[in-house]
């Protein structure tokens, strides 16, 4: 009987394998952030190893989505990204949308949209295979994330603490990326490093 | 005058103020009562209000909806929206003092998006809100607008927002015909609420869910079954999950979401297939916050409540009282008290003060005692068996000595008579009376202490000194009482033979007690080694009933005071031998025959016993569990305790220990601490001549036979 468990055992291990406890790669905080490879608006291919040294955030976007429109119609979005790059950050505006969703463009289209809303990004990225978003396990619009400067992952959540489309709502929040993003800049440790996202999903190809 | 003026000031605004509210209630009469608002068009959906009354009384409740009429395709989102979106929202407006309930959230149905979900309503959904206007209204009419803000999405989303308003009439309640059917449309959509007992926890970023209840068993069974968890960023959305059952025991075993920051106290959750939804709340399984290693062990065996052991420590400290050694003393004390004049308040007070202090410096030396044991590594807990052995011997002891088989320290007892002589006025006196009351009744009362020392040895030190303090203040009572109140003092029976029967009497309680412990040894131990405890008794009883025969003996023999010490002896043997009885013989010799297990299959943990096992090259199975612990109880049931796992263990000779760490017994910390955790589960594998197996938080019983076979 035993030798023949133990027969049976590589069989076994095959089926246990294969049990539902594999999840989405999901980012870890205080582990290296992800790598990425993604093409920008202007033909640039940007690596998160070429930020070494320097901060960087990622604002996944889409500017049909309302939960967008609320941050950058009311200019909140703008002044961050000001904010942030005037001190050296890289701040990263990507777009996920697989061709033929909601948000996704072209590069000249995306250029403009960055001009026509004031937008201070340093680099627009096209990933419309969705190969970053899932491996940052992005899921709506806005999502933000903050990497310091030794590539370790700081910050994953929403942008602040009211999950509405209502742009009144902005100055009432907590605003959860901006306090860690500061945090992170001022070399303190993120109170909050992991807050619920809110936004539209991500339109990732099926 | 001033006065005057102000008053009639008042009156002129009040009779103003009375016209403008009834001027008020004019105009809004004016509106017809309308139980349904006006459809408000909004892009891809139109929303609406409706009473199910169109007449309501003041101070009951009564019912609303808002009806949502999203475009075919477009959804609106339950309380937990999923991934994304956002679940809809209403405020309330009406009279002040108005009650509006939570939404009652329909049964939700689940839109995946690419990786991602969403939980939502499609087509014509209902959101129902309980409501009531307060008693004091005074309208004859009252107008309800509800401000609902929602976001509908088919692939895309646009919030939206409308401000929905109905007016009611006050009165006798009447139903609103035209949107009766609505409102039954709308509980047929609603879940059948259930308070069927479910707990969570989380654990490895895993969360687990149990149900207990056959129904939810029966439901799991059924295709299409899923679980709606109804806290945000609490498991992830996308994935069905795991499910097992066991018995009347769901078990839903979810992956924490990668955005979890907070942990509810508890949520919903929507249990539901095809024919059947059903909502019930799911509270968090923490661990007790308060980590005190003496914590209350009364684990096997209910809790016993803490107020009802106060009243027994009263009682117990009244019933002192009675006893042969106390009862003279106390009513000659009584009667010197009672003729006394003028200082017997602060003479009783006194009293009290000496027989309390001397319960606390008694508890004292008790819990230092303890804590030295602690440190030693003794765990003063009803999980060990040593413990209850112990306590049995000393109850059997007591109620021998009540029923009269023995005597304690007789010589101590003459010395009490004399307490009277002691008696004198004064704060200082009294109270070293009271002290003294205490040590000289030692000899009757020791049995009581004995019952209180054997509670507050499992105790945190707090409750151990507050049962002490109370059995003083029990023992002190009648005192103080005559001291207040002198007249009582003629109301105390007269000392005499009714004594001695009274403390015969007390015996047979401490008899149960005996009983109910054996019961708990019993079932930690096994038959065997239950047996061998009751020869101890035995033993135990024949050398005090022989001890009794000795004491009334002037001059008894050598021979005869050695016999004591010979069953003392026997005593001590055979307790040692109980306690290292294989407990639970049924694993190990009916396993390999058959191949049939059934009944307990695991031994009770201890270091050593481990450390036994391995030194005899045995497999060892540890499982470190607690009862608070969800992801524990879910392994067992659904991975452990299962025939297939039984059968396993059977066929590889695999000795299964489980230490229960529900009280956070040190040993079991330390043990823990060993594999660097400082939390249950935790299982590891012994395979002689390997290193320990740790295995995963989360077993089911491929892992267990996969982690087994490949030794």
């Amino acid at each position: 009987m035993k030798i023949l468990l133990r027969l049976l055992a590589p069989v076994l291990f095959v089926c246990a394998s294969v049990l539902p406890f594999a999840t989405q790669a999901a980012p870890e905080i205080g582990k290296p952030a992800p790598n990425f490879s993604v093409v920008d608006t202007q033909g640039t291919t940007h690596s998160l190893a070429d930020f070494a040294g320097k901060a960087v955030v990622l604002e996944w976007t889409n500017h049909d989505c309302p939960f967008v429109i609320k941050h950058y119609g009311s200019g909140n979005m703008q002044s961050l990204q000001t904010e942030m790059t005037e001190q050296g950050v890289v701040w990263l505006s990507v777009i996920s949308s697989a061709p033929g969703t909601q948000g996704h463009v072209s590069p000249a289209y995306a250029d403009e949209l960055t001009a026509n809303r004031n937008a201070k990004p340093t680099a627009v990225l096209l990933d419309e295979s969705g190969e970053m978003g899932r491996a940052y396990d992005a899921r709506v619009t806005p999502h933000m994330y903050v990497i310091s400067s030794d590539g370790i992952l700081r910050y994953a959540g929403g942008i602040d603490s009211i999950p509405s489309a209502n742009p009144a709502d902005i100055p009432r929040a907590e605003p959860y990326f901006a306090n860690a993003a500061r945090a992170v800049l001022a070399g303190d440790n993120v109170e909050r490093p992991i807050t619920r996202p809110y936004g539209c999903t991500v339109k990732y190809a099926d | 005058m001033m006065e005057t003026y102000v008053r009639s000031l008042g009156l002129y605004l009040l009779v103003t103020l009375s016209a403008l509210v009834v001027l008020g209630a004019n105009t809004t009469a004016m509106a017809a009562p309308q139980s349904q608002s006006e459809w408000v068009q909004q892009p891809h959906l139109e929303a609406r209000l409706l009473s199910e009354f169109s007449t309501i009384s003041r101070g009951h409740l009564y019912t609303l909806a808002v009806q949502l009429e999203p475009e075919a395709g477009w959804h609106t989102y339950w309380m937990n929206p999923g991934d994304s979106g956002l679940a809809t929202q209403i405020q309330w407006q009406g009279p002040e003092g108005s009650y509006f309930d939570a939404i009652q959230w329909p049964i939700a149905e689940k839109f995946n998006i690419g990786p991602l979900s969403n939980y939502g309503f499609e087509g014509t959904t209902y959101l129902l809100t309980d409501f009531s206007i307060p008693q004091n209204y005074e309208g004859s009419e009252v107008t309800l607008t509800a401000q609902v803000d929602w976001l509908v999405c088919e692939e895309i989303c646009i919030p939206g927002s409308a401000e929905l308003s109905v007016t009611l009439a006050i009165g006798m309640p009447n139903p609103a015909s035209e949107n009766t059917a609505h409102f039954s449309t709308a509980r047929a959509q609603l879940p059948e609420l259930v308070a069927w007992p479910a707990q969570f926890d989380i654990q490895d970023r895993q969360v687990t869910i149990v149900v207990k209840s056959a129904d939810a068993v029966a439901m799991a069974s059924e295709a299409g079954f899923y679980g709606f968890v109804g806290a945000t960023e609490l498991v992830e959305h996308a994935e069905t999950g795991q499910i097992d059952t066991a018995d009347d025991m769901l078990v839903l075993r979810r992956t924490l979401n990668t955005y979890n920051s907070e942990t509810p106290d508890s949520f919903a959750l929507q249990l539901t297939h095809p024919n059947r939804s059903v909502e019930l709340r799911v509270s968090s399984a923490q661990q007790p916050e308060a980590v005190d290693a003496a914590a209350p062990a009364a684990a096997s065996t209910g809790d016993v409540s803490f107020g009802l052991v106060l009243i027994f420590a009263f009682l117990g400290g009244l019933i002192l009282n009675l006893m042969p050694c106390v009862f003279p003393v106390l009513s000659l004390k009584a009667m010197a008290v009672a003729n006394s004049h003028g200082n017997e308040k602060r003479e009783a007070l006194w009293y009290t003060a000496g027989v309390v202090v001397t319960f606390l410096v008694f508890a004292g030396l008790l819990l230092a005692l303890r804590a030295a044991g602690q440190a030693l590594g003794w765990g003063f807990q009803l999980q060990n068996p040593w413990l209850i052995a112990a306590l049995v011997f000393l109850f059997v002891a007591i109620g021998l000595n009540l029923s009269g088989v023995f005597q304690m320290a007789t010589r101590l007892m003459s010395v009490g008579q004399g307490i009277d002589t002691h008696t004198g006025a004064g704060a200082k006196k009294s109270f070293a009376t009271g002290i003294l009351a205490v040590i000289v009744a030692s000899p009757c009362t020791a049995p009581f202490m004995g019952v209180a020392l054997g509670y507050a040895i499992t105790q945190p030190p707090a409750i151990a000194l507050l049962v002490f303090a109370v059995l003083g203040l029990g023992l002190a009572a009648p005192f103080l009482l005559i001291g207040f109140i002198p007249a009582i003092a003629r109301l105390l029976p007269k000392p005499g033979a009714w004594m001695d029967t009274f403390k015969q009497w007390m015996a047979f309680p401490m008899y149960l007690t005996t009983v109910w412990l054996l019961w708990v040894f019993g079932r930690q131990t096994g038959i065997d080694a239950l047996t061998l405890l009751l020869i101890a008794l035995v033993f135990l009883a024949t050398a005090l009933w022989w001890l009794g025969k000795l004491q009334l003996r002037s001059q008894p023999g050598l021979f005869s005071r050695i016999l004591v010490w010979v069953f003392l002896l026997l005593t001590a043997l055979t307790y040692y031998s109980a306690l290292n009885m294989p407990s639970q013989p049924t694993a190990s010799s009916n396993g390999t025959e058959n191949g049939q297990v059934s009944g307990q299959n695991w031994q009770p943990w201890s270091a050593d016993k481990l450390a036994e096992l391995r030194a005899n090259n045995e497999t060892v199975f540890v499982n470190m569990t607690a009862d608070w612990c969800i992801t524990c109880l879910a392994n067992e049931r659904v991975a452990l305790n299962v025939d297939a796992t039984r059968t396993l263990f059977a066929e590889n000779d695999i000795v299964y220990l489980k230490g229960d760490w529900t009280r956070q017994d040190p040993a079991i910390t330390e043990y823990l601490a060993q594999y660097g955790r400082n939390g249950v589960p935790l299982y590891v594998l012994y395979v002689p001549g390997e290193a320990p197996k740790v295995l995963p938080q989360i077993l089911t019983p491929a892992i267990v036979r996969e982690q087994v076979l490949s030794q």
